[in-house]
Formats: C-alpha cells, sequence, structure tokens
C-alpha cells in the first residue's frame, strides 16, 4: 500500500499532464489545471521546507558555536528581519491599495452633479490619507534594505564574476592541444566580435562570431538539448510507469 | 645569441608571467574598467538580426495589444539585464500596449516596481501618464518554476488572485476579456537562468504558438539560438551587448551603450593576456627544447 498509492498518483498526475498537451478536452483540461494548481501549492511548501532546513542546518551550528557560527547567526537574523519586513510591506500595500480605491469611489462621488460638499470634503481627506499610504507603503524597512543592502551586495557578488573569468580565461585558454586550440580562437573570435571595438578592429570580427553562434553553437546546442529531451522523455516514462521511483526513497 | 645569464632571466621572466599572481589580473581589470567608464568612445554599434527582430516586434504591436512580460532576474544581473528591462518597456508603453507583468524569482518583484518607476517617470516627462491597473500591471512572484508557467498560459486570473498591491487580478480593467496565452498578443521574457526564456518557450509558446522574444545575459544567449532558428523566439537580446544594440535602434542611447566602451576594453585586455599567456608558454617550451 505505502508503495502502490505514490506510484498511482505519480502515474495519474503524469498522465494528465501529458494529456493536457496534446488534447484540447474539457474533462481533461479540468483535471489536469487542477493537479498544476496543486503542483503550485505544493512547490511553494518546498520554499517553506527550505526556510525549515536552513534554520535547523544553522540553528544547530550556532548552539554548539561550531566553526562560523557568527555568520550563521548573522544569516538567520537576516533571513527573520527580512521575513518580517516582507510582511509589513505587504500589509503597507494592502492598506494603500484599499485607501486609493475607497479614495476613487469618494472622488467619484463628489465629482457628481449636486454632489454636497461634505462629499467634497470627504474626497480631499482621503487623497491625503491615500498619500500617506503610498508613503508608508513605498518607504519601509522591507524596501529600504532590499534596496540598499540586498541590491549592492548581489550586483557587487555578479561583478566579481568578471574578474574571476578574466582571470581564469588567462589560465584555461592555453594552446595544448588540437582542440585547446580550437576552443581558445573560437573564445577570441567570441570575445572580440561581440564587442562594438571588434568590427572596429576589423570588420570581419563580428560576422565571424555571427557565424559561430549561428551554425556550430546552435548544431551543439540542438543535439545536447535534442538528447536531454529524449532522455527526458525516457526518464518521464520510467516514472509514471512506476518502474523509477526516486520519490520514494528517502 | 643570449648569454646564459641572460636567458635564465629571460626564462624566469617568461614562466613568472605564465603564473601570473591573479591579482595583478584583478588589479588590470578594475583599472581598465574604471578609466574606460569615464572614456567616450563612441564606438560604432551594429544592430544583430536578433535584436532587430525584438525591434520590429514590438513595433508592430498595436496599442492596446496585450504584452505579458515576464521579469526572472534579481539585482544580481542588473548590470546586463536592467537596460533591455527599461529599453523594452519604455517602448511597449510609448505603444500603447497593456502590459502585465509577473515573476517566477523570489528576488524579482521589486525589479518589476523600479522598472515601471522609472518608466513611468519619463513618461510622465514627454506628457504621457499611464495607469497602474489600466495600462500596467505588477501580478508578482509565483512559486511553481515550471509548473507555474504552464498554469499562467491556461489561466492568468486563476494562477494570480491577486496583483502585488493585494487587488483582485479579476477586477483589474487591464485584466477584462482576456485570461491565457491564447489572447496574448506577446509574451517577453527578461530571464537569467532557469526557469526563464527556455522554459517558457517548452511549457508555453509550443503550445500556444504566441509571438515571444526574450532578453537575457551573455550567458544564456547560446541556448537561444536553436530557438530562435525553428522561430519559437522571433528575437532576443544578448547582455550588455544586446541591450546595446535594442539601445541604438530604438535611438536611445543608455548604460548599455556606454557599458560597451568598457566591454569592449575588457574584452581586448583578456584577448592579449590570453594571447601574451600563449606566446610565454611557447617561448617557454621551446627555451626547453633547446
Amino acid at each position: 500500500m505505502r508503495t502502490r498509492v505514490p506510484i498511482f498518483i505519480t502515474a495519474f498526475v503524469g498522465v494528465f499532464m501529458i494529456l493536457k498537451f496534446f488534447f484540447v478536452t474539457p474533462w481533461i483540461s479540468l483535471i489536469s489545471n487542477e493537479l498544476e494548481q496543486w503542483g503550485i501549492v505544493t512547490l511553494a511548501f518546498a520554499i517553506i521546507l527550505g526556510v525549515l532546513n536552513l534554520m535547523k542546518i544553522n540553528l544547530k551550528t550556532v548552539m554548539e558555536r561550531k566553526r562560523d557560527w557568527g555568520y550563521k547567526l548573522l544569516l538567520l537574523a537576516s533571513m527573520f528581519f527580512m521575513m518580517g519586513a516582507g510582511g509589513l510591506q505587504w500589509y503597507h500595500d494592502v492598506m494603500a491599495g484599499r485607501t486609493a480605491e475607497a479614495c476613487e469611489k469618494a472622488f467619484a462621488a463628489a465629482s457628481a452633479p449636486n454632489a454636497p460638499a461634505a462629499a467634497q470634503q470627504d474626497a480631499a481627506a482621503l487623497k491625503s490619507q491615500k498619500d500617506a499610504a503610498r508613503l508608508a507603503a513605498d518607504k519601509n524597512a522591507f524596501s529600504f534594505s532590499f534596496y540598499n543592502i540586498y541590491y549592492p551586495l548581489a550586483a557587487t557578488i555578479y561583478s566579481l564574476l568578471a574578474f574571476y573569468v578574466a582571470s581564469a580565461a588567462f589560465r584555461a585558454f592555453r594552446a595544448k592541444n588540437l582542440h585547446a586550440t580550437l576552443l581558445l580562437i573560437a573564445a577570441i573570435i567570441v570575445m572580440i566580435g561581440r564587442v562594438p571595438i571588434g568590427g572596429y578592429i576589423w570588420k570581419g570580427f563580428p560576422w565571424l562570431q555571427d557565424w559561430l553562434m549561428i551554425w556550430p553553437n546552435t548544431a551543439g546546442q540542438r543535439a545536447i538539448q535534442m538528447g536531454a529531451a529524449i532522455g527526458m522523455i525516457a526518464m518521464g516514462l520510467r516514472v509514471i510507469f512506476g518502474i523509477e521511483r526516486p520519490y520514494l526513497k528517502g | 645569441m643570449m648569454g646564459s645569464g641572460q636567458q635564465s632571466r629571460y626564462q624566469r621572466f617568461l614562466e613568472a608571467f605564465v603564473a601570473l599572481d591573479r591579482r595583478w589580473i584583478f588589479l588590470s581589470v578594475g583599472l581598465i574598467a574604471i578609466i574606460f567608464m569615464n572614456i567616450d568612445m563612441s564606438l560604432p554599434i551594429t544592430p544583430s538580426d536578433q535584436s532587430t527582430e525584438v525591434y520590429h516586434t514590438i513595433e508592430s504591436l498595436k496599442p492596446g495589444a496585450i504584452v505579458h512580460m515576464s521579469i526572472d532576474y534579481g539585482p544580481g544581473s542588473e548590470a546586463e539585464l536592467w537596460p533591455q528591462h527599461v529599453a523594452m518597456l519604455r517602448q511597449l508603453l510609448r505603444k500603447g500596449a497593456k502590459v502585465v507583468c509577473s515573476s517566477l524569482w523570489t528576488d524579482a518583484p521589486p525589479m518589476i516596481e523600479k522598472g515601471f518607476e522609472t518608466v513611468l517617470g519619463e513618461l510622465q516627462k514627454e506628457g504621457i501618464t499611464k495607469q497602474r491597473g489600466v495600462d500596467y500591471a505588477n501580478l508578482g512572484f509565483k512559486a511553481g518554476d515550471r509548473v507555474a508557467i504552464a498554469s499562467i498560459g491556461t489561466s492568468f486570473r486563476q494562477t494570480f488572485p491577486t496583483d502585488s498591491m493585494g487587488n483582485p487580478t479579476s477586477q483589474l480593467p487591464i485584466m477584462r476579456g482576456w485570461d491565457n496565452y491564447r489572447d496574448v498578443d506577446l509574451l517577453i521574457t527578461i530571464s537569467v537562468g532557469d526557469p526563464g526564456a527556455v522554459e517558457y518557450v517548452q511549457q508555453a509558446q509550443s503550445r500556444y504558438r504566441m509571438p515571444m522574444i526574450a532578453g537575457v545575459t551573455a550567458v544564456i544567449a547560446p541556448q537561444l539560438y536553436p530557438y530562435y532558428q525553428s522561430k519559437n523566439i522571433r528575437g532576443f537580446l544578448g547582455g550588455l551587448a544586446g541591450a546595446a544594440e535594442y539601445e541604438k535602434l530604438v535611438g536611445e542611447p543608455g548604460r548599455a551603450t556606454k557599458g560597451m566602451n568598457v566591454q569592449s576594453a575588457v574584452h581586448v585586455l583578456i584577448v592579449l593576456m590570453v594571447l601574451l599567456g600563449n606566446i610565454a608558454q611557447y617561448l617557454l617550451k621551446r627555451i626547453a627544447r633547446s
């Protein structure tokens, strides 16, 4: 029973996902659409699982004062801070949305012919409330932390790649044999031909770069993608038929 | 003929260059980047076929066309993808298209908001005003990767019950009269990885056959050539170079065009270093043989 039920569920979901792609039938669409929503909800829970796992691993290190426990503590503190700030942001956004909606209704009432003076006053009061709510939503801890801490940190980490790529290219692109030489030549052509200075140095560089990307690259990419696709089909069928059962392990 | 003392000094120099400390490479890249950031070289930019197709696809949209823009990148890839994002969004809103943004990446929703804020600010100066929920919408983040893409294709309202502000999606004026990819005039994805352009082709475009264009980082671009050749993707922008080409096409040079100076200089530096490294290695081998 413990084996058969998961295999049946997997086969059921898999078959309907395949059927949905090939047939436009109301009852197939109905079931597969519902399964998709279940899939999204399940995958959303994976985020929660990830958070719990992160907490479990890092809390243990902090409690036992293992190596780098300070960094782990900072990681956990940052995570909880951003979660709290995110919740607050959501609250502010919802409040701003509601105030804006009320404001629009009040404006509509105030702009109606023969609108009472009180309605016009209400509209004016709501206008200032709307601006205040929007301001609170825009300038809160989440936005501040995102744009002033996370944003520059993430951009810095990614930018460091340029330095490491330069260093790696210097060491790796060595004409040691025929294959390495071909790789070196292709790399130089693409690196120079992809940037405007390539055409400035020699008009043939952009053309050569384009040729390399359109023909040899496309052929190689297509071969890899088709191979992977056939492998995925085979793997999918094995999972649907219950031959492969990775979900039953662990 | 070199003397033995001279030769050994020459050999030592070559050996030192081949095993150059990477900090020297870092320093050279940093210096070149700083210098060329402040020099205007005005290098000629020639738009590629892929970028030109992106431009023509957006240009051919009629006012009121429904465009789904999936913003799937975070601040880490801002240097490459932000210029593409802003340039495309600007052109779309100027054309009067109805732009609905969403994301499959957790750190992307603030990028959507920042994009709207920037472009709407610019358009306001030109006297063009756009209204949230009427001309554009931010549906926010959705977990689920490929499953989420398949679900978006079936129903936007079901996949995103509310927008990022918490307003019911079904009540937004921009969402009236359509609900899935059969009704969408154009799908744009600006993505840095998985889920991104490749997954949108596999899960949505190949099923619903709507026109699709993409903006991706330079490392993802080679993966898109087969889809471009098979017409799944009408065109795409690859990295900062793609964004610069697009800026040239729309006639508004911006950050990407300026960035081409730095990228050109750094690429030349890397190529020179690689060539010199190979020459040094070849000379060392020749000395060893002799």
